[in-house]
């Protein structure tokens, strides 16, 4: 059983700026076809400012690797089970935002070969003037050994 | 300036389907892409051998991919309208070599406060077996038609439209006839909040009148405004929520011509009692294992 005490443990709040070269690496990783990825005219002809980042460019955001680990999570490895994400606006090129992830619950769930780990992460990310852009919200299946 | 093709809300129906996407078979090499993308190097997608001592068969494709590819199928789909909500379900693991094909079917549509108009969208991927491998829902805003839109980007008020008000407008639009909604039983009632569309009209057919943004030219036959409701209903749907992992999928290997074109040691051409043993030759190149 994980730790319950993990609940609501948050990390630091990182600065991140939404660079083009992300946006389009995963739009080309996902074979996304829709050009306001790739394509800054088009975007722009769209009414944006810029390339326009995937609607689960946020669950790239969250990730924060460093915090991950201070969980202290052992050597078992986590496996995506759901993610929702609730938008602020569109996530464009050039943004700062200042992104922050926290554990949200730690639940043990009878699962079909016995009891499993649950941990959900939740992420959040704000503008520059402080304005909600994003939310994530992450339910990892954690695997025993 | 307004987009040359945009989606607006009066131009959406409850069971509107999405043009299914079919993805490339998802390679290893995608898998790594997607890693160094996003950043997630989970060993179980990028460390085959961490991945088999696990206990899987090889390393697995990031269900985040198969929620990517329903971000693509909605994106295309809204060109551009705001996106409130985006959640997705895992519900099969994909493996390298899998064949995913994402659809999605408008769930619902609200008038939300004056002024803002919703759709829910039902989105979901199955994998060349038919099999559901992730369950999604997407909720966005639309502008309600180009009118909204070109009073929005101009700084003026929303377009408020109630229900009551588009009701009246479909029932001048439909002609004669009131557009047959087909039995209220065989589709699940999504959305409870939206009456069956346009009473009887009683109004006299106005002649020139255009219902939505593509509509035709109406000739003789006055098209009804909201002709792919009833006509298009999509089959029977499953009632509530799920995405209906079924339809008229190319499950069945087209069994006939394998009959007569391999002459081999048993004739079955005529009859075949039970289906012809050998050749499954349509089947899609089953991956991995």
């Amino acid at each position: 059983m994980l730790d319950k005490t993990l609940i609501g443990r948050e990390s630091e709040a990182t600065v991140v700026e939404v660079e083009k070269g992300a946006i389009r690496r995963l739009a080309d990783a996902i074979g996304d076809a829709n050009v306001v990825h790739t394509d800054e005219a088009a975007a722009v002809s769209a009414g944006f400012p810029s390339l326009v980042a995937p609607l689960t460019f946020p669950a790239v955001l969250s990730q924060n690797e460093r915090f991950r680990h201070s969980l202290d999570l052992g050597t078992r490895s986590l496996l995506l089970g759901e993610e929702s994400i609730e938008y602020g606006r569109p996530i464009v090129a050039g943004d700062r935002l200042t992104v922050k992830t926290k554990v949200a619950d730690v639940q043990e769930r009878a699962g079909t070969s016995g009891a499993t780990d649950v941990l959900i992460l939740e992420t959040e990310g704000r503008g520059a003037e402080g304005d909600f852009v994003f939310r994530t919200r992450e339910t990892y299946i954690l695997r025993r050994g | 300036m307004l987009l040359a093709r945009q989606l607006y809300f009066e131009a959406v129906k409850v069971g509107d389907e999405l043009h299914p996407l079919v993805k490339p078979p998802v390679d290893r090499s995608q898998v790594a892409r997607f890693a160094g993308a996003t950043g997630d190097y989970g060993p179980l997608h990028v460390d085959e051998p961490f991945a088999r001592n696990a206990g899987f068969p090889s390393v697995l494709v990031p269900g985040m991919l198969a929620m990517g590819f329903l971000g693509e199928l909605v994106t295309d789909w809204l060109r551009g309208a705001r996106v409130r909500r985006f959640g997705a379900r895992f519900v099969k693991i994909v493996w390298p070599g899998d064949v995913v094909t994402v659809r999605g079917r408008v769930a619902d549509r609200r008038f939300e406060a004056a002024g803002r108009y919703a759709v829910d969208i039902e989105v979901w991927g199955e994998n060349q077996r038919g099999e559901l491998v992730v369950r999604g829902a997407v909720t966005a805003q639309l502008y309600y038609s180009a009118e909204d839109e070109t009073r929005q980007r101009n700084g003026q008020p929303p377009l408020a439209v109630t229900p009551a008000e588009e009701e009246e407008r479909l029932a001048k639009l439909s002609r004669s006839t009131a557009p047959a909604r087909p039995a209220v039983g065989t589709r699940p009632v999504v959305a409870p909040a939206r009456p069956p569309v346009a009473p009887p009209p009683k109004v006299p057919p106005r002649p020139e009148q255009k219902p939505a943004p593509k509509a035709p030219p109406a000739p003789v036959k006055p098209p009804a405004p909201r002709p792919a409701v009833p006509k298009k209903a999509p089959a029977p749907k499953p009632p509530a929520k799920k995405p209906a992992p079924k339809r008229p999928a190319p499950k069945k290997p087209v069994p006939r011509k394998p009959a007569a074109k391999k002459p081999a040691a048993r004739p079955v051409p005529g009859k075949s009692a039970k289906k012809d043993s050998r050749p499954a030759p349509k089947k899609k190149p089953d991956k991995r294992r």
